[in-house]
């Protein structure tokens, strides 16, 4: 529960700066920062806009994907990688054109992706078809497919992440209910797969702490879990966290996402109303506790979150067409 | 807030009961589904619209259910009659597809003590993976009758591209009162779990297997 902190003495975050995309009625589905943060990538589930964080100004648009975007991040300071169910994955240089420098050509929708540490493999997991739903891996150098799971998950793969501090661990989660763990070291799915995780159906994975020796999750029903990375034991199930962070003030109603504070050591969950203002919690290993309020920024559900804890800024987008900023 | 308000609940339930077990009975127990139709809700942006309820009152009593189960659980499983399959057994399987698969399909769900479930994957690959029945762990001291019962309980639902979800929220052999309980408690949860709740909904109906769909909303 929240109410040992007031809503009216709690923190609120000032919002420096806020634009609206080109069109009326987009949706911010994603938001990618550069790696230094001078820029950032907004994509809708049509469009990619490229902005410039300290004027809020359109950059450019990139052109190129022919069906929904699923997910876009830099894999450096000028490369983008961007999914879509147009079965391809796009490599841009956003410094030379509008156009993808290359594309990867997959042989279904592909709906979450991930590169690991060293750049050396891709992973992508994609929708069900007919009765697979596939992980594939790529092979960044030889610039090939090396390996297909098709058994590890009976739903649409919603989440691909690497574990950012070693080059063979990763985590999927799917619709089915199921957090994968892989070591992907021998590319062969039956050795690959170490252990599974029933939880439900997945919306979001990540990997925090130190030594990313944990995992959070969040699923469409809105709960929120932390499991060990390795093994994947349970750490604390919250449950769904309407009821759990339930305030008259702060009616929140869904999970927008989750940032790891690598230079605190801190765990945060955002957290939006249906009115669109957001909650910040810092995350305990038994306890939530609501720590800022974004207020005034949105009109409708935020989706996207991006924390740059250096520089101490958040940037968010959602169904209301707006991209904010907001400092301490 | 609700729309929908229990006594046309109750009164829709009475009428599927009616039909169901007077005018019409059928040679199987029939299931009774929730209908909802969804608006202004675009599944190519809108966040999904999937996972699973646990609602109060079993729907499908009749899951087929083995445990997977260390000396310990098998013991309990013994006693109250539960399919089970021990870590010998399980080897005895040999990773082998086929078996795994053959495995997957003689049950609807599987549980697994929890000391076993790590062992899981190494044990059978990802064939119960495949197949949406990798295991549910439970711990010791967790009553196995109960277990099952809970997963009996938890229905699954899922939107994918057509706006029309169906959810079965219980079987005509269940009481007046266990049906309604079971079809409000599916309707609250859904509804909150869209964006704009009630103004997503296009219309609600419930329905027997057999019988025809009553509108709730």
């Amino acid at each position: 529960m929240t109410d040992t902190i007031s809503i009216a003495s709690c923190p609120k975050l000032f919002m420096r700066n806020s634009i609206s995309l080109p069109q009326n009625g987009q949706y911010v589905i994603g938001i990618a920062p550069t790696i230094d943060y001078t820029t950032f990538t907004v994509n809708t589930h049509k469009n990619i806009y490229i902005y410039d964080t300290n004027t809020l100004q359109p950059l450019q648009e990139l052109i190129g994907h022919r069906d929904t975007i699923t997910e876009a991040k830099y894999i450096n300071q000028n490369t983008l990688l961007t999914s879509s169910k147009d079965k391809t994955i796009n490599i841009w240089d956003v410094r030379a054109s509008q156009q993808p420098a290359k594309v990867i050509n997959l042989p279904s929708a592909i709906l979450s992706f991930d590169v690991n540490p060293t750049q050396t493999v891709l992973a992508a997991g994609t929708e069900l078809i007919g009765e697979d739903a596939i992980i594939y891996l790529w092979d960044v150098n030889g610039d090939k497919l090396c390996a297909q799971f098709p058994d590890s998950h009976s739903d649409d793969i919603t989440q691909v992440r690497f574990k950012p501090n070693t080059d063979c661990n990763m985590v999927t989660g799917s619709t089915d209910g199921l957090i994968s763990l892989f070591d992907v070291t021998s590319l062969n799915e039956d050795d690959s797969l170490q252990f599974v995780i029933t939880a439900d159906s997945i919306n979001t994975l990540g990997y925090f702490g130190p030594e990313y020796e944990y995992l959070y999750s969040l699923t469409h029903v809105e709960t929120f879990s932390m499991y060990t990375s390795d093994e994947g034991d349970v750490v604390n199930e919250f449950g769904d966290i309407r009821s759990l962070l339930a305030h008259p003030e702060l009616p929140i109603s869904y999970i927008i996402d989750c940032h790891y504070d690598n230079i605190n050591q801190r765990l945060y969950l955002i957290a939006g109303c249906e009115n669109g203002e957001i909650g910040v919690f810092h995350v305990g290993a038994t306890t939530i506790q609501l720590c800022g309020l974004m207020k005034g920024g949105h009109s409708d559900i935020v989706r996207a979150c991006t924390w740059n804890h250096e520089h101490n800024f958040i940037i968010t987008g959602g169904e209301d067409s707006k991209i904010c900023i907001w400092t301490e | 807030m609700s729309k929908v308000q229990v006594s046309a609940v109750r009164e829709a339930i009475n009428e599927i009961l009616k039909y169901s077990k007077e005018e019409k009975p059928r040679k199987f127990v029939e299931s009774i589904e929730l209908q909802i139709g969804l608006k202004n809700y675009d599944p190519q942006r809108d966040k999904r619209f999937s996972g699973t309820i646990k609602l109060p009152n079993v729907p499908r009593p009749n899951l087929k259910i083995c445990l997977l189960g260390d000396a310990y659980h098998i013991d309990e499983a013994k006693a109250i009659g539960l399919p089970y399959m021990s870590v010998e057994d399980l080897k005895k399987l040999n990773k082998n597809k086929k078996l795994v698969k053959k495995l997957a399909k003689k049950y609807d769900a599987f549980i697994a003590s929890e000391a076993l479930i790590k062992q899981i994957p190494r044990l059978l690959g990802p064939g119960l993976n495949k197949a949406g029945k990798f295991p549910t762990p439970v711990a010791h001291g967790v009553d196995l009758a109960a277990k099952c019962d809970e997963i009996k309980a938890t229905i699954k639902f899922q939107l994918k591209k057509v706006l029309c979800l169906g959810v079965a929220v219980g079987h005509v052999n269940m009481t007046e009162d266990e049906i309604l309980a079971n079809t409000m408690l599916a309707i609250n949860f859904l509804i909150s779990l869209l964006k704009k709740n009630w103004q997503n909904v296009r219309s609600l109906f419930i329905k027997s297997t057999m019988g025809k769909p009553i509108r709730l909303y």
